[in-house]
């Protein structure tokens, strides 16, 4: 089972230039990586992503993600409702896909202004986000995509929000062979083994430079993705 | 053209609305943590809270679904009647995929409140939709996410027991905002309203009746 690691990389205010230039040279100049984008086989990422928040307590997220190289759909994810958890203020609570979408203008544009105009009692916009010069690439059991994001309107017009970095370690055909107990414990061993992998990956690349970086390792790389994007309460 | 079969079962969600309204801020009252970036979040949450329903495409006798289809359909508040002689409000019907219509709506924020199935026919005129329909209550115990076949909904209670049919002609404008657009609609359903005569009036709906509001 590919496991998958996201990064946040930010961009700090007083850096002129994106991180995505020093990660990019890192992961050429480390792993000597193949370029996939003009491959058909390797789609580079772009993404379009909405942050809303319940102006009510306890507070709650909802998330509107288009993320093509994951899904066809367009994912609305929230975090838990207050009425199944106890009512307290949980900024950390793990998004959790509620509904999906057919992706184009009559659907998920449409259900976008809904939520926007309609539900706006319920739900307040908070970040959109966009992701330009995304890149695929490889390296052995790795495939790894990035792109700088971009926040779109509220001031901060097109303003640099870092880079997203999304590595995917696909497990070696033995960690899945077996059944029964054997094949669970296989499967845990693949884990272990592919978290282990996928930070011994990160770690090479030496991003120490820049400060704030969040991980996130799991198998669902669509959650990952929703967790990583969530760059305000 | 060939009237179309309609079997939908509607589900009826309110918003839930939680540590606002008559208690807003309350929670961040009590403690005195209140940020002024919620008091502005709260601030412009203002405004009008809708119902918003789910419907289920169901099994008919004549159509071969093979499992229903979900859809988020939401009404607005019909416009107050000026000069235009018909009906006109903001419609939305947005398709889901593979998600159960509970959770989705519970994720958003709504509770499932009641549910009910509309039957009968759909005629098409130029660009004119005409549904023919009856709503039916839904067997008792029946859950909300089952969406049962055509003969066992005809043989359902009857939300209105003298049997009488709802006819609603309506066409769907693409940008309401195009007075040249909704000019030609209103005509061509006013051209409608003159050939049926005789056979059923079709008049203007009371807007009211047709608030989709929370109150």
């Amino acid at each position: 089972m590919p496991l998958t690691a996201l990064y946040h990389v930010p961009h700090p205010p007083s850096t002129a230039t994106s991180p995505l230039s020093s990660i990019l040279n890192a992961l050429y100049s480390t792993y000597s990586v193949s370029d996939l984008s003009a491959s058909s086989s390797a789609t580079p990422p772009t993404l379009f992503h909405r942050l809303l928040r319940s102006p009510s307590d306890p507070q709650r997220h909802l998330q509107i993600l288009f993320l093509p190289h994951l899904s066809p759909d367009t994912i609305v994810a929230t975090t838990a409702h207050p009425s199944s958890q106890p009512p307290t203020l949980n900024p950390n609570a793990k998004p959790k896909v509620c509904l999906r979408i057919p992706a184009g203008p009559g659907n998920s544009e449409t259900f976008t202004q809904l939520v926007l105009t309609k539900m706006g009692t319920l739900w307040q916009q908070r970040q959109v986000l966009t992701m330009v010069q995304g890149q695929v690439m490889k390296f052995g059991d790795f495939v790894v995509r990035l792109g700088e994001l971009r926040q779109v309107g509220g001031g901060g017009e097109h303003a640099g929000r870092g880079v997203a970095v999304e590595v995917v370690w696909v497990a070696d055909e033995g960690w899945s062979q077996g059944d029964g107990q054997d094949e669970r414990e296989l499967e845990a061993d693949g884990d272990t083994a592919g978290k282990e992998a996928l930070s011994a990956f990160w770690s090479g690349l030496k991003m120490d430079q820049w400060k704030g970086v969040r991980e996130v390792i799991g198998s669902d790389g669509v959650g990952g993705w929703l967790e990583i994007l969530r760059l305000r309460t | 053209m060939q009237p179309a079969p309609v079997l939908e079962k509607h589900l009826v969600f309110k918003p839930i609305v939680t540590g606002q309204g008559d208690g807003k801020g309350a929670a961040a009252g009590k403690t005195g943590m209140q940020t002024v970036e919620q008091k502005k979040l709260q601030e412009t949450a203002k405004g009008d809270l809708f119902y918003v329903q789910i419907i289920g495409d169901g099994k008919t006798k004549e159509g071969n679904n093979d499992a229903a289809k979900w859809s988020i359909q939401f009404r607005d508040l019909p416009e107050v009647v000026q000069k235009r002689p018909v009906t006109s409000r903001l419609v939305a019907d947005i398709p889901i995929v593979d998600s159960d219509p509970i959770t989705a709506m519970a994720g958003l924020g709504y509770s499932y409140k009641s549910s009910y199935y509309l039957t009968g026919h759909r005629f098409t005129h130029l660009n004119t939709s005409l549904l023919l329909i009856k709503a039916v209550m839904p067997q008792t115990g029946e859950s909300p996410e089952h969406v049962s076949d055509s003969e066992d909904v005809v043989n359902g209670q009857l939300v209105d027991p003298s049997g009488s049919y709802l006819i609603q002609a309506s066409i769907r404008v693409q940008d309401g905002s195009k007075v040249e657009l909704m000019n030609r609609a209103t005509a061509e359903l006013m051209n409608l309203k003159e050939t049926l005569k005789g056979v059923v009036d079709l008049e203007v709906g009371d807007r009211l009746a047709m608030d989709t509001r929370v109150r």
